[in-house]
């Protein structure tokens, strides 16, 4: 399984690699939304986990980059938001797109590593 | 603003520039800070719309000598700014090196990460002016008007109470709008400290599936620990803060433990006891409520303070009388006055040196919203204030 995580906190960038190495996974990962973008033009990845607030561009500027790539149901599939700024408006806005959505801190390790490897 | 410089991301900066312009003023100040000088100046409104404006419309804030369109200043080389809308301000900082070289990637995404607390430091910060200002201005009214009132002619007691009234309204808009400030302070502070404190949870997690000596595994479930409790306070702060209006079902005991942890840079001498004789569930503003324990509290550690009363305590009781849940404070200090017994809860009356005379005011007018009562019940034998909701 392929998987392109997109986070500038690099200790949960790392991390988060390493967990989903020892499941299997084969792991690029980011802390640039510019990099994220071109990558995903340039490769194939099962799933995106991609933070919010980025410090360069926010995840939502790579959703809709993506959308020239990817139609809105493979968007639906590929993406996972994460975020620590949670709010009904930007739940919202993540649900226009259809993604799953999860706040950090995780409420539940295991589910969210199921999550990203399902 | 000085202390910057000698912070570790500014070190290398020499020079910075701070405009401000409160919204509805024509003019707008503009200060000049170096390592040794601060020269300050006034400035058109309209030059400072147009900085605003550039600055605005870049997306990673990164300018050159002569790209910072309309600017009536002096830059030299490359500089990063900011533009910093608040609710009553408009804010521009600008940050230079005085060198030509282009700013890294690195910098830009500090800046602009430092960018987000600015906006709360300043916010709280120039509100408290703006506000301290509108209410020296509403005061010089009220006593413009009240002399006005030694007029026989004056129908003095409608107006008397409409003074009042509004006396009460300004210093309750004064006080909710410095808890929202507070609360996005807070809430600025819990989503800056989350996302690494995350991290380390993840990489806590990541460790202990290692093959592990038994004491290393109890330092990374000791730090894991740690970290959850670190996120749990933040977590509670912020809602203690938050600018939710709404009733829900609060946890006394929880919201208590929550405002006395708060209120411990006052309270470490004091013993608290907390005695809950009540298991009903009480729907309140948990926000109000932690504002009215937060004054009852610390008034009662500051005059035991002064007071330098041996083996300090405050005992809070909770009890259901009939349909009635009953809070009591009671503290073991040198209680109030006999002669200010009666005007304790009005506005202006302190028995501290410096007070506003304005805390217990405000809490009774919290309680009143939340259709509650307030009284003083004992004040000769330390203190006792007691709450009186309906259930």
């Amino acid at each position: 399984m392929n998987i392109l995580i997109v986070e500038d906190e690099i200790l949960i960038q790392k991390s988060l690699t390493k967990l989903l190495e020892k499941k299997g996974a084969t792991v690029t990962a980011t802390a640039s939304g510019k990099e994220a973008i071109s990558l995903i033009k340039d490769n194939e990845y099962d799933k995106v986990i991609c933070d919010l607030m980025l410090n360069d561009i926010s995840g939502f500027d790579i959703l809709e980059e993506s959308k020239s790539k990817f139609s809105l149901d493979e968007i639906k599939v590929k993406f996972i938001i994460m975020t620590a700024y949670s709010s009904e408006q930007v739940h919202q806005k993540v649900e226009n797109y259809g993604c799953k959505f999860l706040t950090k801190p995780f409420e539940n390790l295991a589910d969210a590593i199921k999550l990203f490897m399902s | 603003m000085q202390h910057l410089f000698d912070t570790e991301f500014f070190k290398d900066f020499t020079s910075c520039h701070l405009f401000i312009h409160e919204k509805g003023l024509i003019h707008s100040e503009h200060a000049y800070i170096t390592r040794d000088t601060i020269t300050k100046r006034e400035q058109e409104v309209s030059e400072f719309t147009d900085l605003f404006l550039s600055i605005k419309k870049s997306k990673n804030k990164s300018f050159g000598q002569s790209s910072l369109k309309a600017s009536n200043f002096q830059i030299i080389g490359t500089c990063l700014a900011i533009d910093i809308p608040l609710r009553k301000h408009n804010l521009i900082f600008v940050i230079s090196r005085n060198d030509f070289l282009p700013q890294s990637e690195e910098d830009i995404s500090r800046f602009n990460q430092f960018s987000r607390i600015l906006k709360s430091y300043f916010e709280y910060y120039l509100s408290s002016f703006f506000y301290q200002r509108k209410e020296m201005l509403i005061n010089l009214t009220i006593n413009e008007f009240k002399s006005m009132l030694d007029c026989p002619n004056a129908q003095t007691s409608d107006i008397a109470t409409l003074l009042k009234n509004f006396e009460i309204d300004s210093h309750d808009h004064y006080h909710k709008d410095r808890i929202e400030l507070l609360g996005d302070l807070l809430n600025t502070l819990k989503h800056e400290l989350s996302n690494p404190l995350f991290g380390m949870q993840l990489t806590a997690e990541l460790l202990s599936f290692e093959d592990l000596e038994d004491d290393q595994l109890q330092f990374i479930t000791e730090i894991s620990s740690s970290i959850k409790r670190s996120q749990k306070i933040l977590n509670n702060f912020s809602q203690l803060y938050s600018k939710n209006i709404s009733n829900e079902e609060v946890s006394l005991d929880n919201l208590l433990s929550e405002v006395i942890t708060l209120t411990k840079s006052e309270t470490r001498e004091i013993k608290f006891n907390v005695i809950n004789k009540s298991n009903k569930a009480f729907n309140s503003n948990s926000t109000w409520l932690a504002q009215i324990f937060f004054n009852l509290i610390i008034n009662s550690s500051q005059a035991m303070k002064v007071a330098q009363t041996s083996s300090p305590e405050i005992v809070i009781t909770i009890e259901e009388l009939s349909n009635h849940l009953t809070i009591t404070f009671k503290d073991n200090g040198p209680g109030i006055p006999g002669h200010l017994k009666d005007t304790i809860f009005d506005e202006f009356i302190t028995t501290k040196e410096n007070g506003t005379g304005l805390g217990l005011a405000i809490t009774k007018n919290l309680v009143h919203k939340l259709n509650g009562n307030i009284y003083l019940q004992n004040c000769t034998n330390g203190c006792e204030f007691k709450i009186e909701f309906t259930l």
